[in-house]
């Protein structure tokens, strides 16, 4: 059974009025509410658990570690203050955080871990399941569950296997991340600023995708990114991309279709979506895309003219040094060739060419570089037609030849014979 | 002049004349092997021969290369037709003349043998009487070197020249640029491709069929290796040419 965040307020408004009415009296007429060393006396033994075998120990020592440690037992686990009974009745209320965590608790209302998960058995994520209740410690400190080196273990004990919505990725998709150019910061070089699971989705307020208040909701993206890689960002905005992006075409290119998502890597890494070799795909998934590139009006044959060319075939054949996309259109800032400003625009060519060709002069811009069609180099058209008929008619000729020649020594045999 | 006093063999090809064709063969070879990946790029299993790194760069190493030792034996040769009475002389045997168009014709119009099998049937009888040439009855006697023959070294001829003048600009592209536009140097590119794709087919159909699979030649022609034909081979392969020996008592032209 669910019921509405607001309803539940105010009905736990009404409990308390109720509540409180009704104690009052009787707390002023019983024993002082227990002090922490009340507490202890009995939940410093490890030998104490509940009914159903759970520890019910806290470790005092690390609670006095704690952020927690100025405040009493009973300021979380309200429904003991009134108690004069020891041992007190095995199931309490649950310790609430809202009362000096409000907040934050209306920032966990808004998010999906708010709502009920078949893997938590019906229930909601509760503020206990992520903040160790008795040491709970900032995330800046790196023994803290938060941390950001241990953050990821605490979301990866239920998105491991399950991911709420797949959409269509397999299972391990999210725990892809720790092979991920960001995972590595953080276990290897022990980058305190990587980015964790909670960098990008949030920490309290995390929604889906869908959700278009997400931090990983497409229009959202480039921002969230953004807030590491701010100068990137800054020339994302200038380009058609993200011009595009901006404007709200949901097929124009934010962050995660160049460079994935949990799985983001170095360009250096062969795995990478923008290692050299694998940036035609990457580009070809939206300008080889023909129904997309005629609804943008964009040009055709961008990739195939690419792939046929002598910079293509090298790259397919492993040189790496060699022009792929990116180091003629560039990436980021990347421009159409319309704007003066790109580095394919006729006039920046020798420029751009003569990044990789020493002394690159204007007659680099002659001529068409993505050849596809007749029309983009009908020279070469023509060489090609006439070298195609001249192939084919040698090789016929010569067929014919040998099949008469042939035919001519087999009737002579049987002559003979 | 007797038969007896005649060698059973003669000099068709002198030792620097089979080593420019040994060496013709090797870079031949490896030019088409290192340059094949450009063309056929898209089957798949070539992938696995160049591995992410240098592979491509070494195959275009050995490339050049080889395109030098055609080089240096395309001038080798031109100097060999100038300079030498034998090149001189050679290089007037391997001249076409309308001799070959005609030899052409008439050995394939043998080989198939229509007019003869009409004659056979009856069809313009009398008039296959009155003009016995039109039945080709007989096949063309050839001189020194036969119309595939001449073929052939044009053909040589013709490719080494297409592919180093348009390889020289592929291989220096700043150079060719700074010449003609970038669409001129994709022309020359196209041409070097298709060309290469026309000698490749060629010798693999055309050569390797004249001297290694052809009735009477299968398996092999080894003139290449020993430079000696046979008389009974010269006799029935270049007729013309015996009968020229024979006039002159020489052993070879």
């Amino acid at each position: 059974m669910t019921r509405s965040p607001r309803l539940q307020r105010v009905r736990d408004l009404l409990v308390g009025i109720v509540l409180a009415l009704g104690a009052a009296p009787a707390a002023w007429a019983q024993s002082p509410t227990p002090t922490n060393s009340d507490c202890l006396t009995c939940h410093e033994d490890a030998a104490l658990v509940s009914s159903a075998g759970k520890t019910l120990r806290v470790d005092a020592e690390r609670f006095a570690g704690s952020q927690h440690a100025a405040l009493a037992c009973v300021d979380c686990h309200a429904d003991l203050r009134q108690t004069a009974e020891f041992p007190h009745r095995e199931k309490l209320a649950p310790a609430t955080c809202s009362p000096c965590h409000d907040e934050t608790e209306s920032r966990f209302r808004r998010g999906i871990h708010s709502r009920s998960h078949l893997k938590l058995g019906g229930r909601s994520l509760r503020c206990a399941d992520c903040h160790e209740p008795h040491a709970v410690a900032p995330a800046s400190d790196p023994a803290s569950a938060t941390s950001p080196f241990r953050v990821q273990e605490l979301c990866l004990k239920c998105h491991r296997t399950a991911t709420p919505e797949t959409q269509g990725r397999g299972q391990g998709f999210v725990a892809s991340y720790e092979e991920s150019v960001h995972a590595r910061a953080l276990r290897k070089s022990g980058l305190a600023v990587s980015a964790t699971c909670v960098t990008c989705h949030g920490s309290h307020e995390t929604a889906r995708v869908t959700d278009p208040s997400s931090r990983v909701a497409r229009r959202n993206l480039p921002s969230t990114c953004g807030s590491c890689h701010a100068g990137i960002l800054a020339a994302y905005r200038q380009s058609i991309h993200g011009a595009r992006a901006a404007a709200g075409d949901d097929k124009a290119p934010v962050c995660t279709d160049c460079h994935g998502e949990h799985t983001v890597e170095r360009a250096s890494v062969s795995s990478s979506k923008v290692f050299a070799r694998n940036v035609p795909e990457t580009c070809g998934r939206c300008h080889a895309d023909s129904r997309l590139v005629q609804s943008r009006n964009l040009a055709t044959n961008r990739v195939p003219s690419f792939r046929s060319s002598f910079h293509g075939i090298a790259l397919r054949f492993g040189e790496l040094k060699v022009a792929n996309c990116a180091s003629c259109h560039g990436y980021h800032d990347i421009l159409p060739s319309s704007d003066p400003r790109s580095r394919v625009h006729a006039g920046n060519i020798p420029q751009t060419c003569g990044g990789c060709h020493p002394n690159a002069g204007t007659n680099w811009a002659r001529g068409a570089v993505h050849v596809a069609e007749p029309r983009d180099n009908y020279a070469a058209h023509l060489a090609r037609e006439i070298y195609r008929i001249g192939i084919a008619g040698s090789m016929g000729l010569f067929a014919l030849y040998i099949a008469a020649d042939l035919w001519a020594f087999r009737r002579r045999r049987r002559g003979r014979a | 002049m007797t038969s007896a006093s005649e060698p059973e063999s003669f000099v068709r090809m002198t030792l620097g004349e089979r080593v420019q064709h040994w060496v013709l063969i090797a870079s031949f070879t490896l030019l088409v092997l290192t340059g094949l990946p450009l063309v056929v790029y898209e089957w798949g299993p070539l992938e696995r021969l160049f591995p992410i790194g240098s592979a491509f760069r070494v195959r275009g190493l050995v490339h050049r290369a080889a395109a030098v030792v055609l080089i240096a034996l395309s001038a080798w040769h031109v100097l060999y037709v100038l300079f030498t009475p034998r090149g001189r002389e050679t290089a007037r045997a391997l001249r076409p003349r309308s001799k070959d168009l005609r030899d052409a014709c008439e050995i394939l119009m043998h080989n198939l043998g229509i007019t003869a099998w009409l004659y056979r049937r009856g069809v313009l009888r009398g008039w296959f009487f009155r003009h016995p040439y039109w039945l080709f009855a007989e096949s063309p006697r050839y001189g020194r070197y036969n119309f595939i023959e001449k073929f052939e070294y044009l053909a040589v001829v013709w490719g080494s020249f297409a592919m180093i003048s348009t390889g020289f600009f592929l291989w220096n592209v700043e150079l060719a640029m700074r010449i003609f536009p970038r669409y001129v140097f994709d022309v020359l590119a196209t041409i070097h491709g298709y060309e290469a794709i026309l000698a490749f087919l060629a010798v693999l159909v055309w050569h390797m069929y004249n001297v290694h699979f052809a009735p009477g030649v299968f398996p092999m022609s080894k003139v290449w290796l020993t430079g000696r034909i046979s008389r009974k081979r010269l006799m029935e392969d270049h007729p013309l040419e015996y009968e020229e020996i024979v006039a002159r008592g020489k052993e070879t032209i």
